[in-house]
C-alpha cells in the first residue's frame, strides 16, 4: 500500500479514537468550549484528509459531521447526548469504511450502492439535527443562512494566459480556427461576433438565442454569462445576462444585415488568415527544440517546404499534444500545406516554438507576449493592496507582497516589468500605505505594450529571488537573540518528541535481545569447558569476568527494549466508557465506571491479550452483574450501579480488577447449575466450598444465565476469559458475596518475551518449569511421602500437599532417584490456588529462555508448553504443570 | 534548492505535500502548528515559501502569518491552503498575510504552478 494511504488510515484512526472520547468527557462538561474546539478541530482534520483521497461516502459523512459541530461549537445549537448518538455513528461509520480500505489493500473503495445509501442516510440525520435544532432554538438563523452562501462562482477566471479581451481569436478552439482559416486560404469570408443581447430584450419580444441559431454553418459558438451568476434564489430570470460569442463564414455586411435591428448590441470583426494562425497551449522549457529550429531556419531560407514539413512532422510527434509548441507546429503544417509561400507566417510560427520551447532570441521579432504572469498572483495581489487596514504587520505584507510580484514576472521572463517596484515599495513602508505599490501594480498589471521587448538578454534569477539578506551586524545580533528566543519556546512549548515506530521492527528488536541472551548464556559452559577440559583454569576465570559484564549490559538492553514496548494500561480501557455507556443503555441499566491506575504500563502484547477479556468480564458485569434501578432501589442500593476498573504493579505483575457493586453470585446457584450441566458430581455438590463453587463459572461449558442474552453469555463464558488469560501466564479468581456484588482479579506478568524457568532433571533428561509456576523446590525424606487413597502426599508447613512423580506424569518408565541422603527433590508449583508437589530427580539452576511454542506435528503435544534454546546448544523441553495435570 | 515550510496538523496533509512538492524538485520542512513553524522559522533561517494550513492548535494558521509578517526578515511569499471557500475567510487570509489562498482539496496540476509562480521558477525540463 502507498504510505500515503497509510499515514492516512493510521491519522484517522487515532483521530477516531480521540473524537469518541472527546465525546465521552464531553457528556460529562457539555459547557467545556476548548473540548469543543479540539473536537471540532479532529474532525475537521479527518474530513480534510479524506479528501486527499477518493472516498466521496466518507468525505460526506465526515462534512456532515463537522458542520453539526461547527454549530455547536458557535453555540447555535447546544450539545445533548442526542447529538453524540449520531456523531458516534459517523465515527463508526468512518471506522468501518478504513477497515473496507484497509482489506482492500490497493487504497480503492470499490463503488456500493448499500454503503452510499448509508452515508446519505447518516448525513441526511446529522444535517436534520442542524435544522432541527437551529429552527428551536433560533428560527430567525436559519433564513438568512442561504444568503451567506452564495458566494459568486467566478465563471471568469482566465485560465488561458492568452486569454485577453483585446484579442478575442484566442478564445477560439485551435480546430475552429483552422477549419476558418482553410475556408478563408479557400476565398470564403468568415466574421467573429460577438452578441451582448439588452437585459430587457425579453419584454421587447426579441429572442436571442433563436437569432444565433438562425445563423448558417457556424465554426464554432459560445454562450457565456456576462457577470457572475446570483444565488438561485437572488436569480432575475427575466433579465437577460448572456454573452454570444461566433465564428460564421459569412461576409461582415451579411452579418450586420442580419443583426440590422440591433447593431449597437453586436460587433463583429472580419477575420484574417493570419489572426488566426496563434499557437495555444502551455509553455513548455528546455524542449530540445535547437536542432529542429536550425534546420527549419535553413529550409525555409532554401525554400525546402517538403523537409521543412517532415521535420515538423516530426517534432510534432515527439511532443505532448498540449503544448504550445505543438500547436504552432500544427498551424505550421497547415500554413506549408495550404499556403506554402506565406514565408512570413512560417517565420512567426518558428519564432512561437522557439517561445514555445522557452528560449529567449533577442534578435527575432517580437510579434505577441508568450507568458503571461500566473493571473491569480497578480490578481491576488492586487486585492492584499486594496486592503485599507493598518497592521501592525503590514511593513512584511508589502514586503511578501512585492516577492510575490517579483516571483511570478520572473517566472514569466518578465523581470523587465519589474523597473519601479521597488522604488514603489520603498514608498509605500516609508508611507506605512499599500497606496504606492497598488499604484504601480495598477500601471504594471495591463499588458505591455506590443514592441517592447520584455525579455533582457540573460534572465537573471539570483537578482530577483528573495534570498536572505547578507549578514550585517544588525542581523547578526538579531539572529543571536533569535536562535536564543527558538530555545525557550523549544523549552516550554515542544510536545512530546515521540516517534511511531512500527511494531514489527520493535518485536524484531526483543527476539534479538533475546537470541543474545541465549548467546550469552554459553560462555559459562565455555568458561566450564575452559577448565574441565582444556585444565586452563586462569582464562575460565577471565571468561567468567566477561560473562558478568556481558550479562549485565544484556540485562539492562533487555530493560530497556522491555520499555519500549511497554503500553499504559489506558491503551485498552479508553475503549470502555463508549462500551459500557452503549451496553448500559441497551439494557436499560444505569452504570457509573470508574477506572483507576489507567497510566499503570506492561508489555504490549500483555496489554493486547487483555482487550477481549476485559469487554467480556464488563460485558457479564453488566449484564448478569448490576441489576436495573428499580431492583437497586427496591434493594436499598443507589439507582446507578458502579463498575469499577483499576490497574496496578504488583512486583512483576500487572494486577486488574474489575469490581462492580451488584447482586453478586450466589454459590448454591452455581452448585446446582454446575450439577445439571453435569460439570460435577452429587459427591462435590456437597463437598465443595463457597468459594470453589464460584470457581465453577470459569468451567468449560458453564454459562450462569438462564438466557442466552444477545450480549455476554454466548456459552462460552469465563472459560474463555480464563484460557486468554492463561495463554499471556496470567491467573484470575474471582470474589463474590450474593447481594454486595462480584470482584474479579487477574494477574498478569509485565511481559512474556524472556521466560526465566528452573531446570530440572528427571529420568536422565533435562526439562524447564517456568518460576511463575514454582512456588518452592524442597527436599522430602523417602519417609515423609505417604500415601492416602493411592494418593502421595506430605506435609510441608502443617499443610497436606499432593506428590506425583514427574515420570508418571510423562510415562517415562523409570523411578525417581533420590539423593546420597534418601531425599527426594520435589518443585511445588501453584495451579490457581492449589498447590502440588512434583517429585523430580534433581532441582538445578534457573535461566532466561525464549520460549518459542511446539509447532507442526507436535503442536499437538500436551503438557509442554514449550521448547528454548540453552547455551550449549541443547534444547530444553520446558513443562506446563497445569496441562500435564 | 528552494525551500518550502509546509504547515499543517495533518500528517497526512504533510505528507501529500512533501510528495507533490518534492518531486517537482523543492526541498520541504514540515511543521506541525504555527508555534512549531515559528521555531523552525528562528533555527532554519527564512524560507523561499511557506504552504499554511488554518485550522491548527496551539497556533493557527493566521496567527502564524502575522507574527512571520512583524519579522524582520527577507519576507517571501504565503499560500494559504483553507476548506472553506466563502470570500470572508479568503479576506482574512490576505489580511493575516498570505499571498494567495488556495481551497482544499489540494491537486498538484493546480498547486504546482502556483508554487513556481511565488518562487519565481519556470517549469524545469
Amino acid at each position: 500500500m502507498n504510505p500515503l494511504l497509510d499515514q492516512f488510515i493510521s491519522e484517522s484512526r487515532d483521530a477516531i479514537q480521540s473524537i469518541g472520547e472527546r465525546l465521552m468527557q464531553l457528556e460529562n462538561t457539555p459547557d467545556d468550549h476548548e473540548l469543543m474546539d479540539e473536537l471540532f478541530r479532529l474532525v475537521h482534520t479527518l474530513k480534510g484528509n479524506s479528501g486527499l483521497f477518493d472516498f466521496p461516502e466518507m468525505t460526506r459523512v465526515l462534512h456532515g459531521a463537522e458542520d453539526l459541530m461547527d454549530t455547536v461549537r458557535d453555540g447555535r445549537i447546544g450539545y445533548s447526548q442526542s447529538l453524540a448518538d449520531p456523531l458516534l455513528e459517523a465515527m463508526d461509520f468512518v471506522s468501518a469504511l478504513l477497515d473496507e480500505i484497509l482489506a482492500g489493500g490497493d487504497g480503492n473503495l470499490p463503488a456500493d450502492a448499500e454503503r452510499t445509501a448509508a452515508a446519505v442516510a447518516l448525513t441526511d440525520s446529522l444535517r436534520r439535527l442542524i435544522t432541527a435544532r437551529a429552527e428551536q432554538d433560533e428560527p430567525e438563523t436559519t433564513a438568512a443562512e442561504p444568503l451567506t452562501a452564495s458566494t459568486p462562482a467566478t465563471h471568469a477566471r482566465p485560465d488561458d494566459p492568452a486569454d485577453d479581451v483585446t484579442d478575442p481569436t484566442t478564445r477560439i478552439p485551435e480546430a475552429a480556427r483552422m477549419d476558418a482559416y482553410r475556408r478563408m486560404v479557400q476565398g470564403q469570408s468568415c466574421s467573429w461576433l460577438s452578441y451582448r443581447p439588452e437585459e430587457e430584450c425579453f419584454f421587447k419580444g426579441e429572442d436571442p438565442f433563436y437569432q444565433i441559431t438562425q445563423l448558417p454553418d457556424p465554426l464554432w459558438r459560445r454562450v457565456s454569462a456576462r457577470e457572475p451568476w446570483p444565488a438561485p434564489d437572488a436569480l432575475d430570470a427575466y433579465r437577460c445576462l448572456l454573452h454570444f460569442e461566433c465564428v460564421i463564414p459569412m461576409d461582415p455586411r451579411e452579418l450586420t444585415e442580419h443583426f440590422r435591428y440591433i447593431p449597437d448590441q453586436v460587433e463583429i470583426i472580419p477575420l484574417q488568415p493570419a489572426m488566426l494562425a496563434i499557437p495555444t497551449g502551455e509553455t513548455h522549457d528546455g524542449l530540445p527544440v535547437a536542432e529542429y529550429l536550425e534546420t527549419a531556419k535553413s529550409h525555409l531560407e532554401s525554400g525546402n517546404h517538403d523537409g521543412l514539413a517532415r521535420a515538423s512532422r516530426l517534432l510534432l510527434e515527439l511532443s505532448s499534444p498540449e503544448l504550445k509548441v505543438a500547436s504552432a507546429l500544427r498551424w505550421l503544417l497547415l500554413v506549408l500545406g495550404t499556403q506554402p509561400d506565406d514565408t512570413r507566417l512560417q517565420q512567426k510560427l518558428l519564432d512561437d516554438i522557439r517561445r514555445g520551447a522557452g528560449i529567449g532570441d533577442d534578435t527575432a521579432p517580437v510579434l505577441e507576449d508568450t507568458a503571461a504572469p500566473d493571473a491569480d498572483i497578480i490578481s491576488t495581489q492586487a486585492e492584499i493592496l486594496a486592503l485599507e487596514d493598518t497592521p501592525p504587520w503590514l511593513p512584511g505584507r508589502l514586503r511578501a507582497v512585492a516577492a510575490s510580484l517579483r516571483a511570478a514576472f520572473t517566472q514569466a521572463g518578465q523581470q523587465a516589468r519589474l523597473e519601479g517596484m521597488d522604488e514603489a515599495l520603498r514608498a509605500a513602508l516609508e508611507q506605512k500605505a499599500s497606496s504606492p505599490l497598488a499604484r504601480w501594480l495598477a500601471d504594471h498589471v495591463t499588458p505591455a505594450p506590443v514592441g517592447v521587448d520584455p525579455a533582457p538578454a540573460a534572465p537573471s534569477t539570483v537578482a530577483t529571488e528573495p534570498a536572505p539578506t547578507p549578514a550585517t551586524p544588525g542581523a547578526t545580533t538579531g539572529n543571536g537573540e533569535a536562535r536564543k528566543f527558538g530555545r525557550r519556546l523549544e523549552d516550554n512549548y515542544a510536545s512530546p518528541s515521540a516517534i511511531k515506530v512500527d511494531q514489527a521492527k520493535i518485536d524484531r528488536l526483543m527476539n534479538l535481545i533475546g537470541e543474545m541472551i541465549v548467546a550469552k548464556n554459553a560462555l559459562p559452559y565455555l568458561a566450564a569447558r575452559a577448565e574441565t577440559v582444556f585444565g586452563v583454569r586462569e582464562l575460565s576465570r577471565e571468561i567468567k569476568g566477561q560473562y558478568g559484564t556481558l550479562n549485565r549490559i544484556a540485562d539492562e538492553m533487555q530493560d530497556a527494549i522491555m520499555q519500549v514496548r511497554l503500553l499504559p494500561v489506558s491503551f485498552v480501557f479508553q475503549r470502555f466508557p463508549r462500551l459500557v455507556r452503549d451496553t448500559a443503555h441497551k439494557l436499560g441499566k444505569e452504570v457509573r465506571l470508574v477506572l483507576e491506575g489507567e497510566s499503570t504500563e506492561a508489555d504490549k502484547n500483555v496489554i493486547e491479550s487483555l482487550a477481549d477479556p476485559l469487554v467480556h468480564i464488563i460485558r457479564n458485569s453488566l449484564d448478569h452483574g448490576l441489576e436495573t434501578p428499580e431492583e437497586r432501589r427496591a434493594a436499598g442500593k443507589p439507582m446507578a450501579g458502579r463498575l469499577t476498573i483499576s490497574a496496578r504493579s504488583e512486583s512483576d505483575r500487572v494486577v486488574i480488577e474489575i469490581a462492580d457493586d451488584g447482586r453478586g453470585i450466589d454459590p448454591a446457584a452455581i452448585r446446582r447449575k454446575a450439577y445439571e450441566k453435569g460439570i460435577i458430581d452429587e459427591q462435590a455438590l456437597e463437598r465443595l466450598t463457597d468459594q470453589e463453587a464460584l470457581n465453577l463459572v470459569f468451567a468449560p461449558g458453564f454459562s450462569t444465565a438462564a438466557q442466552v442474552s444477545d450480549l455476554s453469555g454466548r456459552g462460552v463464558g469465563m472459560d474463555v476469559v480464563r484460557t486468554a488469560v492463561a495463554r499471556v501466564n496470567g491467573s484470575i479468581d474471582l470474589k463474590s458475596r450474593p447481594g454486595e456484588g462480584t470482584r474479579l482479579r487477574l494477574s498478569l506478568p509485565l511481559s512474556m518475551a524472556v521466560t526465566n524457568v528452573m531446570i530440572i532433571v528427571s529420568a536422565g533428561q533435562r526439562f524447564g518449569v517456568s518460576m511463575d509456576a514454582v512456588a518452592e523446590t524442597v527436599r522430602v525424606a523417602r519417609t515423609d511421602i505417604q500415601c492416602i487413597k493411592h494418593q502421595m502426599t506430605t506435609v510441608l508447613r502443617g499443610r497436606v500437599v499432593p506428590l506425583v512423580a514427574l515420570n508418571d506424569l510423562l510415562a517415562l518408565d523409570e523411578a525417581q532417584v533420590p539423593n546420597d541422603d534418601g531425599e527426594m527433590a520435589v518443585v511445588v508449583v501453584r495451579i490457581e490456588n492449589d498447590f502440588l508437589g512434583i517429585i523430580v530427580d534433581d532441582c538445578r539452576e534457573t535461566v532466561d529462555i525464549i520460549l518459542k511454542p511446539l509447532a507442526g506435528f507436535l503442536g499437538n503435544l500436551r503438557g509442554y508448553a514449550g521448547s528454548a534454546l540453552l547455551g550449549d546448544g541443547s534444547v530444553l523441553l520446558v513443562l506446563n504443570p497445569r496441562e500435564l495435570l | 534548492m528552494k525551500r518550502i515550510l509546509v504547515i499543517d496538523d495533518a500528517a497526512t496533509v504533510r505528507l501529500y505535500h512533501r510528495e507533490i512538492l518534492e518531486q517537482a524538485g523543492f526541498a520541504v520542512i514540515e511543521a506541525i502548528n504555527g508555534l512549531e513553524a515559528l521555531e523552525k522559522l528562528e533555527m532554519e533561517g527564512p524560507f523561499d515559501l511557506y504552504l499554511v494550513d488554518i485550522n491548527m492548535p496551539k497556533l493557527d494558521g493566521y496567527g502564524f502569518l502575522k507574527a512571520l509578517r512583524e519579522k524582520d526578515i527577507p519576507q517571501a511569499p504565503a499560500i494559504m491552503i483553507s476548506t472553506e471557500s466563502s470570500p470572508r475567510d479568503r479576506e482574512a487570509a490576505l489580511v493575516a498575510g498570505a499571498n494567495l489562498y488556495v481551497v482544499k482539496p489540494i491537486r498538484p496540476e493546480q498547486l504546482l504552478p502556483q508554487v513556481r509562480g511565488l518562487l519565481g521558477e519556470g517549469h524545469p525540463s
